[in-house]
């Protein structure tokens, strides 16, 4: 029977980048991946941010496969006929190359090829389906019949963790867990650059909220690649649960809003896409490690809020390859010695930035969902009536919203039978609202 | 809202699979038809659940599923148990 050091499972950029250090290190390590090539399991949500590869890889951005530079970004919220847009040029991001787009399927092939080249053995078709358990202490991995012993497992296999939950580290809170359905569409090169005026081999993103998911508080990102333009919609695991939502469908009227559909129009559909990732940084610290095992990336829930889970993931890997090499010089794999992987994880930014994460999510979990649709809604409406203002203001009626406001009152705030008899009243009175209003506005103004 | 099954299996044409002749997805069936809103049905983003109305059964194929394993957290019964396919099968995104 075999025997390593160390078998990091999955090969995303998290296990790459724990194996990369492991072998580093001089550390025997077994990396495996259940796709025929690592990354094809894996789907993109959204921009790819470097600082952490930086520090792995310093000349990766001669050598890895990237699409775009990304030099601006955009946050859309999306009325059904307004639209809010602010855009913003990323200086620092441009001039130092922090942030780019990628497919997940050439990116993670490539960084687990860094890994391999380092010294770690990359064995690919590889399904670990459990773990050996001996005395209590996880003693290696089983694939289907065969058998991998090692002194220590690294669960990085993503969201679905086989290894995290055959070890009872995992526990779901799907109130943090999302759908992402998402469509890359081609479009050609030049055509993306002159229709989002970008540079040459500048790239830009989206995060669009509101329009085809507003009720359940989901949301939408658009990136552009070198030519194709990645649209994606997000939905949250326990409303599709309740209500039974179609995220395919709320993709396609995503892609017929007129503001979406002119972003992407004559793309044709080059790969349909879905996948989960959690948010928040909902892990439980205590429970990333035990008994010669360690969790990282997706699996341990290194994610924040806003779909970015490759650097905290990477850097998870890392740490946790810190934690093994430590283990291995005192031949302590106890979940006792392995705890130090959290005064690692402290050592960085990266347990402040879960934390806040989580702050962020525990908001939009507990109150966000119910009632921030309503906030941005009403924010818009704001907007939408000074500019309505600006150009109905020479019509004879003075306050073309104010009647819609009391209708809405009386729609909204009385039982039904009275709603007829109030809207009936509201009509009749609205000379007399109107007067009311245009002496109130007088003495404001005066 | 109906799902527009066309639309899905247009899209699903532009995915590439490495189909198993082992399935990854079993369903409890005899519990379905107590099952209120049977979110499978919309939720999964292949369309591979699709409940049948007249047998008072849910009929579904793992072959074009997306591994994205919606379907494992949205059944209220708790009667789909999706895991990942084997080694090297299923879902192999070019583009992803």
């Amino acid at each position: 029977m075999e025997k390593v050091q160390c078998v990091v499972v999955g090969a995303g950029p998290a296990g790459s980048a724990c194996a990369l250090s492991l072998a580093r290190k001089g550390i025997e390590t077994v990396l495996l991946e259940r796709g025929q090539r690592a990354g094809e399991k894996n789907v993109a949500s959204f921009v790819l941010l470097t600082p952490v590869l930086d520090r792995l890889i310093p000349g990766f951005r001669d050598e890895a496969p990237l699409e775009r530079l990304v030099s601006d970004h955009s946050i859309v919220y999306l009325g059904e006929k307004d639209i809010l847009q602010l855009r913003w040029r990323l200086q620092e991001h441009t001039e130092k190359g922090l942030a780019y787009t990628a497919y997940r399927s050439k990116f993670d092939a490539w960084f687990a090829g860094k890994a391999q080249e380092a010294g770690a053995e990359l064995l690919t078709g590889v399904l670990v389906t459990d773990l050996i358990v001996e005395g209590g202490k996880v003693a290696g991995v089983k694939i289907g019949d065969e058998e991998l012993r090692a002194d220590v497992v690294v669960g990085a296999d993503g969201l679905h963790t086989v290894v995290g939950r055959k070890a009872g580290l995992v526990v779901d809170d799907i109130r943090t867990y999302m759908l992402g359905v998402k469509e890359v569409l081609d479009i050609p090169q030049g055509t993306i650059e002159e229709r989002f005026q970008l540079a040459e081999g500048e790239g830009i993103s989206y995060e669009i909220v509101g329009y085809a998911v507003e009720d359940i508080m989901g949301a939408s990102t658009l990136y552009t690649n070198k030519d194709t333009i990645s649209l994606a919609i997000f939905g949250w695991m326990d409303k599709l649960r309740e209500n039974g939502i179609d995220l395919s469908g709320r993709l396609q009227r995503l892609k017929e809003h007129p503001f979406v559909a002119s972003l992407v129009a004559g793309g044709v559909t080059r790969e349909y896409q879905a996948h989960m990732i959690s948010n928040g940084g909902r892990m439980d610290f205590g429970k990333l490690y035990s008994h010669g095992v360690l969790l990282c990336g997706e699996a341990g829930g290194f994610n924040d809020y806003a779909y970015i889970g490759v650097p905290p993931g990477m850097l998870s890997g890392m740490m946790a390859a810190e934690t093994i090499k430590n283990a291995i010089r005192m031949k302590d794999y106890s979940a006792d010695a392995l705890s130090g992987y959290v005064s690692w994880l402290e050592k960085t930014g990266l347990a402040r930035m879960l934390y806040n994460a989580r702050k962020a999510s525990d908001y939009l979990v507990d109150h966000g969902k119910a009632n921030l649709p309503g906030y941005l809604s009403h924010l818009l409406e704001i907007a939408g009536n000074i500019f309505e203002d600006e150009v109905t203001y020479l019509e004879p009626e003075p306050y073309p919203y104010g009647k819609e406001f009391y209708y809405h009152i009386a729609e909204n705030s009385v039982p039904r039978a009275l709603r007829r008899p109030i809207r009936a009243a509201i009509q009749c009175a609205s000379p007399l609202g109107s007067a009311m209003r245009k002496r109130k506005i007088r003495k404001a103004m005066r | 809202m109906k799902k527009d099954k066309a639309a899905i299996e247009k899209k699903l044409a532009t995915v590439k699979f490495e189909i198993d002749k082992e399935a990854h997805i079993a369903v409890k069936k005899e519990l379905c038809p107590e099952c209120p809103n049977k979110p499978c049905v919309p939720a999964c983003p292949a369309g591979n659940y699709e409940w049948d109305g007249i047998q008072e059964q849910l009929a579904f194929n793992y072959e074009g599923c997306l591994e994205c394993g919606t379907c494992r957290f949205v059944c209220p019964l708790d009667a789909i148990d999706w895991s990942y396919p084997r080694g090297g099968f299923g879902v192999r995104y070019l583009w992803g």
